[in-house]
């Protein structure tokens, strides 16, 4: 492309739906709002997902919450005897963190696929690549709502819940809202570059140790192991749902780092959008 | 009033994403400043300069030979595509018939398709009601319209989706060849239909190989040639122009 060329492109650009001319960012602020009037059908076809992925089973969605479960089992049974522990003790608190666990690594790792495998849908109809990203994290935040009455059952069961387990609500939220800018930014990049889409798979299995889900952060010692969860972004994310539901009082640090995180995710997220709503067709 | 204008749109594939040079690997190493600079991108000019405008009634002919850019002419005015200069300038609602069965839940039956078709267009549950009857009716389906649609025969789904697609309103429809569907019989009444559906308020742009199509459908006809336009002219002119760009007898200004 010519130099001419790119700075036309720089000051003119193409319009959809209206006339007169906008900045190149016009595409990324039809896709938001069109979101944003769409909300309730989106969710509605995330929702039709789920259902349809589980067509004609019994248990359903619960599936995916057995499936953690059963590890969960195992792994407290097997942690009682390797370190002494008493399995009612832990069991609420593992089964917490890994279900939810389950909701992001599975909403991220789908990010990382998502658009290269909408190719099809993406040049038959103009698509709204945002909201494909909102619908797939809809879909598996649709998966971990359907876990929440066994979480509660469990941890009800062996250690008792308190009110602040309501707290696990706006903690769910927030989370959500981390996540959605965190899939986006994903997504955007592993359609450019196929690596990031295997990068991410091992990034998260990487971190699904590295994160306080089967230990607590205590167990590390006051010495530089603290740093391991300080610097983890994902703990504050399993945080703002488990410690509630723990009975924990809210640790203000971690609603400020995860209202933080959020806030520099959409920032980055929006940047990246605006700028590359145009290219990712031709990426995919 | 519908209306599209195609302001000296250009469109660009970029050819250099499977260079080695701008991989994932060497990207991080330059953003580390540990390798020299990249090699430079690569681009296919698949749209250079197309200029046309549309009203109300115009019903025009995308023609030219494969890879001459219909496709991708059709998927920038559908806004798949942007220009990355020039502009598309639309107003009016706009449908794609590109891929009519889009978005069909197979595991639906006919009649939540039918819906969920309506809640893609935006329009309310009332609104899709009222054209309920026309569409089912217009299916044949009967008894088969209340069955999941993974249990059609492809015929049954093609009558579905047509059926929903020209119950949804539009002004500038856009459609990629033409929509095929199901057996003689079946095509007369799809016949019928689009006809009805087409009225002189809209605008279609078609792209295509056949002739007839373009001389039973259109009214204007853009050639196309190695993603340039050669001429905006009406049928019979510009399906002459087509035989000369294929024979190579006609003047095109870029190859001198």
């Amino acid at each position: 492309m010519s130099n001419k060329l790119k700075q036309q492109a720089k000051f003119v650009s193409n319009d959809v739906g209206f006339t007169g001319t906008r900045g190149r960012w016009s595409s990324a602020v039809t896709d938001i709002l069109e979101l944003l009037t769409n909300l309730k059908y989106h969710t509605f076809l995330a929702n039709q997902e789920v259902v349809n992925r589980y067509y004609r089973s019994v248990l359903g969605p619960l599936w995916m919450t057995i499936g953690t479960l059963t590890f969960v089992i195992g792994y407290a049974t097997l942690a009682g005897f390797l370190f002494k522990l008493s399995i009612a003790e832990v069991i609420g608190y593992i089964a917490t963190g890994a279900v939810f666990w389950t909701f992001i690594s599975s909403a991220l790792t789908e990010a990382a696929f998502l658009y290269p495998s909408s190719a099809s849908e993406a040049t038959s109809d103009r698509t709204n690549f945002l909201a494909l990203s909102y619908k797939v994290l809809m879909r598996n935040l649709i998966a971990f709502l359907h876990a929440i009455p066994i979480i509660l059952l469990v941890v009800g069961y062996f250690q008792g819940l308190t009110w602040w387990a309501l707290l696990a609500i706006p903690g769910t939220i927030l989370a959500t809202l981390i996540l959605l800018p965190l899939s986006l930014i994903i997504s955007i990049l592993a359609a450019r570059f196929r690596d990031i889409g295997q990068l991410t798979i091992t990034v998260t299995q990487f971190m699904f140790y590295m994160t306080p889900i089967l230990w607590k952060p205590e167990t590390l010692g006051n010495g530089m192991g603290q740093y391991i969860v300080i610097f983890n972004p994902f703990y504050y994310l399993i945080a703002l749902v488990r410690d509630p539901l723990m009975g924990n009082k809210p640790d203000f640090m971690i609603w400020a780092v995860s209202a933080g995180i959020a806030t520099f995710g959409f920032l980055i997220a929006t940047l990246l959008y605006t700028r590359f709503r145009t290219r990712i067709i031709f990426w995919i | 009033m519908p209306f599209l204008k195609v302001d000296n749109a250009c469109v660009s594939f970029p050819l250099h994403l499977d260079d080695h040079g701008r991989s994932f690997r060497v990207s991080l190493l330059k953003m580390l400043g540990l390798h020299r600079k990249s090699p430079a991108r690569n681009y296919k000019r698949a749209l250079i300069d197309i200029k046309f405008t549309a009203r109300k009634g115009d019903r025009i002919g995308l023609i030219g030979r494969n890879g001459s850019g219909k496709t991708t002419l059709l998927r920038a005015l559908n806004g798949i595509y942007e220009p990355e200069s020039g502009r598309i300038i639309r107003s009016g609602q706009q449908v794609s018939l590109i891929n009519i069965t889009l978005g069909m839940d197979m595991n639906a039956s006919g009649i939540n398709n039918i819906f969920l078709r309506g809640l893609r267009m935006q329009m309310s549950r009332e609104q899709m009601m009222l054209k309920l009857g026309d569409i089912v009716d217009f299916t044949e389906l009967g008894e088969a319209i209340n069955q999941p649609v993974r249990t059609y025969s492809s015929g049954m789904v093609a009558r579905l989706a047509l059926g929903i697609a020209t119950a949804i309103p539009a002004e500038i429809v856009l459609m990629d060849e033409w929509i095929s569907a199901g057996d003689s019989r079946f095509i007369e009444r799809a016949q019928t239909r689009i006809e009805a559906y087409l009225t002189d308020e809209k605008i279609l742009v078609l792209a295509t190989h056949a002739d007839s199509l373009i001389r039973e459908w259109c009214n204007k006809v853009v050639v196309l040639e190695d993603g340039h336009m050669v001429s905006f002219t009406g049928v019979d002119e510009g399906l002459a122009i087509k035989e000369q760009v294929y024979a190579g007898t006609y003047p095109l200004p870029w190859k001198q």
